[in-house]
């Protein structure tokens, strides 16, 4: 079920590319060396979820592919080309939501196209982009309600939504869903797979939670280590009409065990004194 | 201003309106007996002061007296003209500071190099009390209009160009990120992003400058000014005509308070998208 380490794709298939990747951030306590060396690829329309325990640099992988954090040696390829910083192409969801209050949801929506690097488009092709956007995320009764009146939850979907209008290549989502109550969560992720199936896209996604990650992704990919690396890529046996049944199914309770385990066992040997 | 949120308490709970609205009128009636109480008591301790002879009587006119002062030089004096004269002054040093300061805050925040070149220096002219500058206001600039309100500008821009600063600085990171990977470009960033999130700093700039401009208004009269309320209350200084002094001054407070809930009501109305439009 898990591919080889650094899940290998043939050169020019894959969407994403980490080739040998250094970062070292300065700490109080001397320099803090993230990652040595990793490498990892995504293929393109794949769902990929990275998990691991907190400070293993999931995040920092995610601003790198954003272009906010560059690597100190080593390259981010996105479909072929160096990434050098933030582009439209590869759209971002943030845990803070990151919505504009003083824009109401429409308009939120709608700002990505109204960008001087948009294609030109008339006030109808944008507000019909807009509408289907809003249709698609389930807030079309909210097109003209400003951000403090929705919840944590509709704040996300206008968030996805407004990702989507900018038309990008690659979603990157940073513990989109860990603001939220259980319950929300729950269905902010029957709504990105609903998402996925009308629209799909490349999609790394980062998580704490082990169960969503399975829930939503085609691959695992596990991080662990000081400094970090790929531990283990899993395979997730279900195709894209995935259902609730499916998160309790025997197989995905040992998949959700094995990760832990070894999620688990590598902070242990990490605070061990050596 | 509590009657500002509450709207915003009827949006959330559209099916409850009719009580809300209920609920509203009863809390708009309790927020304007408050500060009615307030005043009630500030009178009734002035009124106490006069009866107990603490301050000679002389000395000290009861509101009453006050109030029929005022209505007479109101009425027939020039009150009417030297609050207007005082009201345009302190608009205009107001607007043409904080104006003034608006770029300069921007750019304060904006360029860490810039702010360590001139941030000790704005500290440091923002703390010179505008009425030491007087003496120095009359030579280079004599002692008409411009000068007077040169002084009110000056109080005006050294805090707002602070607040502004301050503001800015505040800016999460998150939305000129948000923006970025939408494909905003750095011009866009700083029309689309950083200018919406300025509005509610300028608004709070503009409250500070109008408090500050009051109470800087009788230096600025200081400056041989014939009309004004800060030459009212001189003159009347001069004259030794004590309730007129206190017309002067009840005049201030209470167009200072005016202005306030002017600027206020403005910010509530222009920044309605902030999750607390009221402090």
């Amino acid at each position: 079920m898990s591919t080889n380490l650094t899940g290998e794709i043939p050169a020019g298939q894959g969407a994403v590319h980490f080739d040998g990747v250094h970062k070292s951030y300065a700490g109080r306590q001397g320099s803090f060396t993230v990652f040595q060396g990793l490498s990892l690829s995504i293929r393109k329309s794949e769902f990929v979820s990275l998990v691991g325990s907190s400070g293993c640099g999931k995040t920092t992988l995610l601003n790198m592919l954003a272009g906010f954090v560059q690597p100190d040696a080593g390259r981010v390829l996105f479909n072929g080309n160096v990434v050098h910083g933030p582009g439209r192409e590869r759209g971002m969801v943030f845990q803070q939501y990151a919505v504009f209050p003083w824009l109401t949801v429409r308009e939120n929506i709608a700002f990505p196209l109204r960008l001087a690097g948009a294609a030109r488009r008339s006030p109808q092709e944008i507000d019909a982009i807009a509408d289907r956007y809003l249709r698609l995320v389930g807030l079309e009764r909210f097109g003209d309600a400003l951000p403090k009146t929705l919840s944590g939850g509709m704040k996300q979907r206008v968030a996805i939504a407004r990702a989507y209008s900018a038309d990008p290549e690659i979603l990157l989502m940073d513990e989109p869903f860990a603001a939220l109550d259980a319950q929300s969560r729950e269905r902010m992720q029957d709504l990105l797979l609903e998402v996925m199936r009308a629209e799909s896209r490349t999609v790394v996604f980062v998580t704490h939670s082990i169960e969503e990650a399975l829930y939503l992704s085609d691959r695992v990919v596990v991080l662990s280590g000081r400094p970090s690396r790929v531990n283990k890529i899993f395979e997730v046996p279900l195709g894209r009409d995935r259902d609730k049944a499916a998160r309790f199914s025997g197989e995905m309770v040992q998949l959700r065990r094995d990760i832990e385990e070894i999620i688990d066992g590598s902070t242990a040997s990490a605070s061990t004194p050596a | 201003m509590e009657t500002e949120t509450s709207p915003q308490t009827a949006i959330v709970a559209p099916n409850a309106a009719a009580p809300a609205a209920a609920a509203t009128a009863m809390r708009a009636t309790l927020h304007a007996i408050y500060p009615a109480v307030g005043v009630a008591a500030l009178l009734a301790v002035w009124y106490a002061t006069w009866l107990s002879g603490l301050v000679s009587k002389k000395l000290l006119p009861r509101p009453d007296e006050v109030l029929m002062v005022f209505w007479t030089e109101l009425t027939t004096g020039t009150l009417s003209v030297d609050i207007l004269t005082s009201v345009a002054r302190v608009c205009v040093g107001v607007l043409i500071g904080s104006a003034l300061a608006v770029p300069v805050g921007i750019l304060l925040a904006w360029y860490p190099r810039v702010n360590r070149m001139f941030a000790p220096l704005i500290n440091f002219f923002r703390s010179i009390p505008p009425i030491a500058l007087s003496p120095l206001v009359i030579v280079y600039l004599g002692i008409g209009e411009p000068a007077r309100v040169s002084v009110l500008i000056w109080a005006s821009f050294f805090t707002s160009a602070i607040v502004i600063y301050e503001g800015v600085s505040a800016i999460e990171d998150i939305y000129v990120r948000a923006a970025r990977v939408l494909g905003a470009s750095d011009r866009e960033i700083f029309v689309r992003i950083l200018i919406p999130l300025v509005v509610p700093q300028l608004f709070v700039a503009l409250r500070i400058s109008v408090g500050l401009s009051w109470a800087t208004l009788v230096a600025a009269e200081l400056l041989a000014a014939e009309r004004g309320l800060g030459a009212v209350i001189q003159n009347a200084g001069n004259f030794f005509i004590i309730p007129k002094i206190y017309v002067g001054i009840v005049c201030i407070g209470a167009l200072a308070l005016l202005m306030d809930l002017g600027v206020r009501h403005a910010m509530a109305y222009a920044v309605q998208w902030q999750e607390r439009v009221m402090r």
